[in-house]
């Protein structure tokens, strides 16, 4: 006999979730698990669309990370044509992606995820916000993080078209160059990213890693999942989020498999069940055993503790001594510590800055040359690109025109979508005993999916918008015990 | 007086494009006007609005009580209360604001809020309710005349 106790929808994350923790006779967790109610249905609206549409269709997927929509429609455009883009177009979308790589992340630390430390877990729900974060770093540091967010947008602006859904994207190469003003002004702004990324890991290490109470919650057993782990490497096996080898390692930490976004359907399954909208992707070599950890369970999570799981190393210098720290302070590789994912973002955002300096300062970026247009006759084209919240595929069919027939997009956060029912689980099992449950247990077992970051898909609201949430308590027979609203 | 429209919503999600095509039409009758439009968070709406003395925002509006093809002339304090500021997408223009004064950034003196009533909060497709493209017209004037009276003024 079970009570159900909903947290409807999930607080701080993109797209609508709902959690539902069923408790038995004795108020203890028997199950829980998040519910997707929204249905996305852009591969079904695809159909009969020119192919050539698709970066600027599936962007609109979301509002907050458009740009790794765009630019991994871009590439299955490349593949889909037979085409390369040019060297200086190569280069002119991955400094514009690791810029968007570094804003995203940068977004998430201060705004979404971030609060739960440097706020802390415990504190009242009205604080746990990106104001109560400024409270605490300070103003100034609050004006940093808006000032070098609006320059770093301002350059996915200039180069894109539009900061939220950009248009450069076209097969073979991009619509626009990088000018020597341009060039002049954004090694200026890489710079200061790099600077502004030293401070954050700086902010991380003084708020998170010399607390104690942080680190125990970080390594302990509530928030971890022994699980299989997938990020993109370039030819050396270091993280790379534009392109490469899709790279899979096992719980040990083992290379299990390592092919090209092309076959992923060699690799990757994706199950369904009746409780909701969201697929499972899982290990097709390991096979679906449900939703448990180990070596036989073909569960395996993505995003940066994913990406730094799955590599040998970071691609920068400076990222890869905090690489090298995180794996030592943490007990060596792989690490299965699901809260560990908020140090890997600020690793990644560290990587990601290193990159716009070092792309920026190219003079090959400045090349006018920037699209190749020896087309071949459509047919298949499979884009694969490292979206901040994990690996993303856009896999798309056409017929000889270019007219879509058919298209399966495995969005980012839908590779962890297991794993993060099993994170859900485990915490509410281990922190809801006896029936007792108050907002502070409830955020905690929140922070156990926040961390993955997640991104549900979500469109933009109606005005005036609000996503209101609704934590259900039920009985045995399904009567409503217990409300919770904000 | 610098001025920007925003159109708010999602092209491909039947009436939720509404803000975004009332925002282009008028933009081709206020040509001294800026233009934004998409889907864009709080943060976006924070950063979009700096430096501006007018900003016009338009969106699709369904709430229970709401009728399809009427215009909502709206203020900040409808937003206030309904904001939740723990999350991206729960943090409405009101939190934008309030984290803009707080930070001591330049607010526009002028903020005009249109929610454009609708029957189907998110068909996908790229057309209009054919009653609410009917009505489009008349909404784009109605709405001119309010922003004429602000410049005026």
């Amino acid at each position: 006999m079970y009570k159900e106790i909903s947290i409807d929808p999930v607080t701080r994350l993109e797209g609508h979730g709902k959690i539902s923790i069923f408790l038995d006779d004795k108020g203890d967790v028997a199950h829980a698990c998040l519910q997707i109610p929204e249905l996305r249905g852009y591969e079904r609206f695809a159909i009969g669309r020119l192919a050539e549409e698709m970066p600027r269709i599936t962007e609109t997927i979301c509002g907050v990370c458009p740009t790794a929509h765009h630019f991994a429609a871009t590439k299955a455009l490349d593949a889909l044509y037979g085409v390369e883009p040019t060297p200086a177009a190569r280069k002119i979308r991955e400094f514009m992606y690791n810029t968007f790589m570094f804003e995203d992340h940068n977004l998430h630390f201060y705004f979404l995820g971030g609060p739960d430390f440097i706020v802390g877990p415990d504190a009242p729900a009205a604080q746990r916000n990106v104001l109560g974060v400024i409270a605490k770093v300070g103003l100034e540091i609050g004006k940093k993080v808006i000032d070098i967010r609006k320059r770093t947008r301002s350059i996915i602006q200039t180069l894109g078209g539009r900061v939220v859904h950009p248009v450069n994207g076209l097969p073979g190469g991009v619509s626009k160059g990088v000018t020597k003003e341009n060039q002049a002004e954004w090694k200026k702004t890489a710079e200061d990213a790099v600077e502004f990324a030293k401070f954050t890991l700086q902010a991380f290490d003084d708020i998170v890693l010399k607390n104690k109470t942080y680190v125990d919650l970080i390594v302990g057993d509530i928030y971890k999942h022994r699980t299989y782990y997938m990020g993109l490497v370039d030819d050396n096996n270091k993280v790379n989020f534009y392109d490469g080898w899709v790279r899979v390692v096992d719980p040990d930490g083992k290379e299990f498999a390592k092919f090209k976004g092309k076959d992923y359907q060699n690799h990757i399954s994706e199950g369904v069940e009746t409780w909701t909208y969201i697929k499972f992707p899982y290990l097709k070599n390991v096979g679906w055993k449900g939703f448990v950890d180990g070596k036989d369970s073909g569960v395996y999570r993505v995003a940066p503790l994913g990406r730094l799981n799955a590599a040998d190393g970071m691609a920068t210098p400076i990222a890869q001594e905090h690489y090298e720290r995180f794996y030592k302070t943490l007990g060596g590789k792989p690490v299965h510590n699901t809260l560990a994912l908020h140090w890997a973002r600020v690793i990644e955002a560290m990587q990601a800055a290193e990159t716009m300096v070092k792309l920026i300062n190219d003079p090959e970026i400045l090349d006018p040359n920037i699209r190749n247009m020896d087309f071949k006759i459509p047919k298949v084209g499979i884009g694969v690109i490292e979206a901040p919240r994990g690996t993303l595929y856009h896999h798309y069919e056409t017929d000889e025109q270019g007219r879509m027939t058919g298209a399966n997009l495995i969005v980012a956060t839908v590779n962890n979508s297991a794993a993060i029912n099993m994170s859900i689980e485990k915490a509410a099992r281990s922190l809801i005993k006896g029936g007792n449950v108050n907002d502070g247990l409830l955020n905690m077992i929140e922070m156990a999916f926040r961390a993955y970051d997640p991104c549900f898909a979500c469109a933009t609201h109606t005005m005036p918008g609000q996503i209101p949430i609704e934590i259900n308590i039920h009985c045995a027979d399904g009567a409503i015990v217990k409300t919770i609203k904000n | 007086m610098k001025k920007l429209l925003i159109g708010l919503g999602n092209e491909y999600c039947g009436d939720d494009a509404i803000g975004i095509i009332i925002a282009k039409q008028l933009k081709e009758i206020n040509h001294d006007c800026d233009l934004k439009i998409g889907g864009l968070t709080a943060f976006d709406l924070l950063e979009a609005i700096d430096g501006y003395d007018l900003v016009v925002i338009v969106d699709a509006l369904h709430t229970p009580d709401s009728t399809a093809g009427e215009i909502y002339e709206l203020k900040i304090e409808d937003f206030k209360g309904e904001s939740d500021q723990s999350y991206i997408h729960g943090m409405n223009l009101a939190s934008a604001l309030d984290i803009g004064s707080r930070l001591k950034l330049s607010m526009p003196g002028s903020i005009k809020i249109f929610g454009i009533g609708i029957r189907h909060k998110c068909d996908y497709g790229d057309r209009l309710d054919p009653d609410l493209e009917k009505s489009l017209p008349e909404l784009v004037l109605k709405i001119n005349r309010i922003i004429m009276h602000v410049k005026e003024n």
